[in-house]
């Protein structure tokens, strides 16, 4: 995976808040394991309005793959359900919905068991 | 006397004899039954500092007070001896029917020591145990031993845990198989077939009588129920191979003898991609409800077992990308009775050693990273300790041991134990959890990794403040595999330890309580440290491999000395231990072990 380093690295840099409110991002959700199984998808582009939260990336996705809901995202379409989770760009796992995406930002859906 | 039965049968195979024996209630109190009670009862059976292949070492099958109760997954038992691996203790969880009929018998534990004359099988069938004569299984696997018995008009209905070849010769990474299952870590194989004992069969006749059976069957009904919630739908709707895509994503799927953490052909191997290509059906153990098991399609048009420490152990930790070779090398290794992390683990320690110009018979079989023939080819001459197969056959710490040249820097195992397929330098906890395990470097006697998947840490950067978190893991574990209860269902539980007791209370009638058992699991993994101690246990086994501390990820992640030297420290520290891990005799009064019962069960 080329782009887990660069990520890595990435994370370590200083982020620079305060986002353009009028301006939109591009992030990619990749969906794996159940998610996959239930969408027959890998992967989703979202267009987003800056500084959106992860709330509002499981209500795009859901609207996108509305398949989803109730399996992985809520019924609210405003968080994961219990059994899901979510991490960035393979690095940090979100563990608040309020937390904000960046730009560029590859969202990954897992389920949150690792047990093998 | 409700879900226990009060009784050890233990079978002395040099003599042939069968006693029953009582056991104390206190004891069972204390340890539970399954992996407590086990631990219990192999710190009193076997000799102080036992060779594991003698016919001194005990191997100890546990049942335990849920088994037979209908609860969900409880269908469990639990196997215990000292391994031939590691020289310190093996508790080994297999499941479904064999388990039940286990229970069925009337007894708590069943204990054989002494090594017959000839192999042998054991039939034990009510309270008769006869010891037949088992030459035409030589060679069998333990499907075909299973249904050979089963031929005898005499036991139709038994049901058959065994060993395979590898089992017979001694591969102290083999294991003992029942019903597809496998007790599969730490070699109980070897000991099993160190007694000449080549399966046992069982035919109880004894319902399991709970205290409560109105209670029972409502907390049974809401397991269930729980049991099909989102929290196991990875289980359920594809199974643990699952992991191995998202594994590859986070760049924590050890590949190329842990070189890297990532696999460039994880694509084709991934759960998602066999589900597509080769799934043949789902199959799930006795009382299980979550069934979590996935059969793909082989290529010689069987059907294959295959969850994902062996998927990624004879994948990509060897280089193999092919499905098709990784189904054919799992086959094989249960047909020979092989754990196949420690068969995969053990083989990319001898692809890399040839790389470096060292063995030269494994070159011979044309051992390289990514050569499928070479990697089969190696699983036979394990199994049957043919050529360099012999050296193999001894796992990769004896064999690196015995190959010298620095190559215990690249055999990837802890006391012994080949490593699970979770990168210790990607998953910080985790890292922890391997080092100072009992067993080995083990994924199923603590969950460490759940924390490094959860974001409540830094899964990157390690702390002293891990250790509290691995110690609550492990004595999680414990409790788990004594009631027993199985890891899957850990996440149905708001209040794990109240709603443990509120079951233990409903069958046993004793008035049990969430404090007492999570103290219990204290108890039960200070036991196994204690065992450990005795049979030589020093602070540098609770370590890792050189490899994890010298080379980071080429994708990023590693690990430092000082930072897992500061991880360790912080585990004696939560568990109250000295500063270099030895349990101190307050910590030991303080927990209520005692071994007193030693004497009373010679």
């Amino acid at each position: 995976m080329a782009d887990h380093a660069e990520a890595l690295q990435r994370s370590s840099q200083v982020q620079v808040p305060g986002p353009d409110p009028h301006a939109s991002i591009q992030c990619t959700v990749e969906l794996f394991g159940v998610a996959r199984f239930v969408a027959h998808t890998r992967e989703v582009s979202l267009t987003l309005p800056a500084g959106a939260t992860f709330s509002l990336v499981y209500a795009a996705l859901a609207e996108k793959l509305p398949v989803l809901v109730g399996q992985i995202i809520s019924p609210d379409r405003a968080r994961l359900i219990d059994g899901f989770a979510c991490n960035v760009n393979g690095l940090d796992f979100v563990r608040t919905p309020t937390a904000t995406v960046n730009a560029g930002d590859n969202i990954i859906i897992l389920s949150a068991d690792a047990g093998g | 006397m409700y879900g226990f039965s009060g009784r050890v049968l233990h079978i002395d195979l040099t003599s042939g004899r069968s006693t029953h024996h009582e056991l104390e209630q206190s004891r069972l109190r204390k340890y539970i039954g399954g992996g407590g009670l086990g631990t219990s009862l192999l710190y009193d059976y076997a000799p102080q500092g036992v060779d594991p292949l003698s016919p001194e070492n005990p191997l100890i099958f546990a049942t335990a007070p849920l088994v037979g109760t209908g609860l969900t997954t409880t269908a469990k038992f639990s196997v215990v001896t000292k391994s031939p691996l590691t020289g310190f203790i093996a508790d080994s969880l297999s499941s479904s029917h064999f388990a039940l009929e286990l229970k069925r018998l009337g007894i708590d534990a069943l204990v054989i020591t002494g090594r017959a004359p000839t192999l042998v099988y054991a039939f034990i069938h009510g309270e008769k145990v006869e010891i037949r004569a088992a030459d035409p299984l030589k060679g069998k696997s333990p499907e075909e031993t299973q249904s050979f018995i089963r031929a005898d008009r005499e036991c139709p209905r038994a049901w058959v845990a065994s060993i395979g070849i590898a089992g017979e010769n001694r591969v102290r990474f083999a294991t003992i198989s029942n019903e597809g299952r496998h007790a599969g870590r730490g070699g109980v194989g070897a000991v099993m077939g160190s007694k000449n004992l080549k399966a046992i069969a069982l035919s109880g006749d004894r319902a399991t009588s709970v205290a409560d059976p109105r209670r029972v069957s409502a907390i049974a009904e809401s397991l269930r129920r729980r049991s099909l919630s989102s929290v196991t739908a990875k289980y359920r709707l594809v199974g643990t191979v699952a992991n191995l895509a998202v594994f590859n994503r986070l760049g924590t799927l050890p590949t190329l003898n842990f070189r890297q953490a990532t696999f460039e052909g994880a694509d084709a191997l991934s759960g998602e991609s066999l589900t597509e290509t080769s799934f043949s059906r789902r199959h799930g153990c006795a009382s299980c409800s979550i069934r979590c098991e996935r059969l793909f399609a082989s290529p010689s048009g069987e059907e294959q077992r295959l969850e994902y420490e062996t998927l990624f152990a004879l994948g990509p930790l060897c280089g193999i990308s092919d499905p098709r070779v990784v189904l054919a090398a799992a086959r094989l290794c249960d047909r020979y009775g092989l754990d196949a992390i420690s068969t995969g683990g053990t083989i990319a320690w001898a692809t890399e050693s040839v790389e470096k110009g060292l063995l030269p018979e494994a070159a011979a079989l044309g051992l390289r990273f990514g050569h499928a023939e070479a990697v089969l080819a190696a699983i036979d001459a394990i199994a049957n300790r043919q050529s360099v197969g012999a050296l193999l056959a001894e796992g990769s710490k004896r064999a690196a041991v015995q190959t010298g040249r620095d190559s215990d820097r690249w055999a990837m195992q802890v006391k012994g134990l080949e490593l699970p397929g979770y990168d210790p330098r990607s998953l910080k906890t985790m890292a922890l959890g391997l080092a100072v395990s009992p067993r080995g470097a083990c994924h199923n006697r603590s969950g460490a990794y759940e924390a490094d998947f959860s974001g409540e840490v830094d899964r990157f950067r390690g702390d002293a403040g891990r250790g509290t978190l691995v110690a609550a893991s492990e004595d999680f574990a414990a409790v788990l595999d004594s009631l027993i209860v199985c890891k899957f269902l850990r996440k149905c539980f708001t209040d794990f330890y109240s709603e443990a007791a509120e079951m233990l209370a409903a069958v046993t009638g004793l008035d049990y309580t969430g404090d007492e058992l999570r103290r219990a699991g204290e108890r039960i993994q200070t036991l196994k440290k204690l065992f450990n101690i005795r049979e030589g246990w020093q602070p540098e086994d609770d370590w890792l491999p050189e490899r994890l501390l010298c080379e980071a990820l080429p994708t990023g992640g590693g690990l430092s000395r000082d930072e897992l030297r500061e991880m360790v420290g912080g585990y004696y520290e939560a568990r109250q231990w000295d500063e270099h891990g030895f349990v101190p005799e307050w910590r030991i009064h303080d927990l209520g072990i005692t071994t007193a019962a030693k004497e009373e069960h010679r």
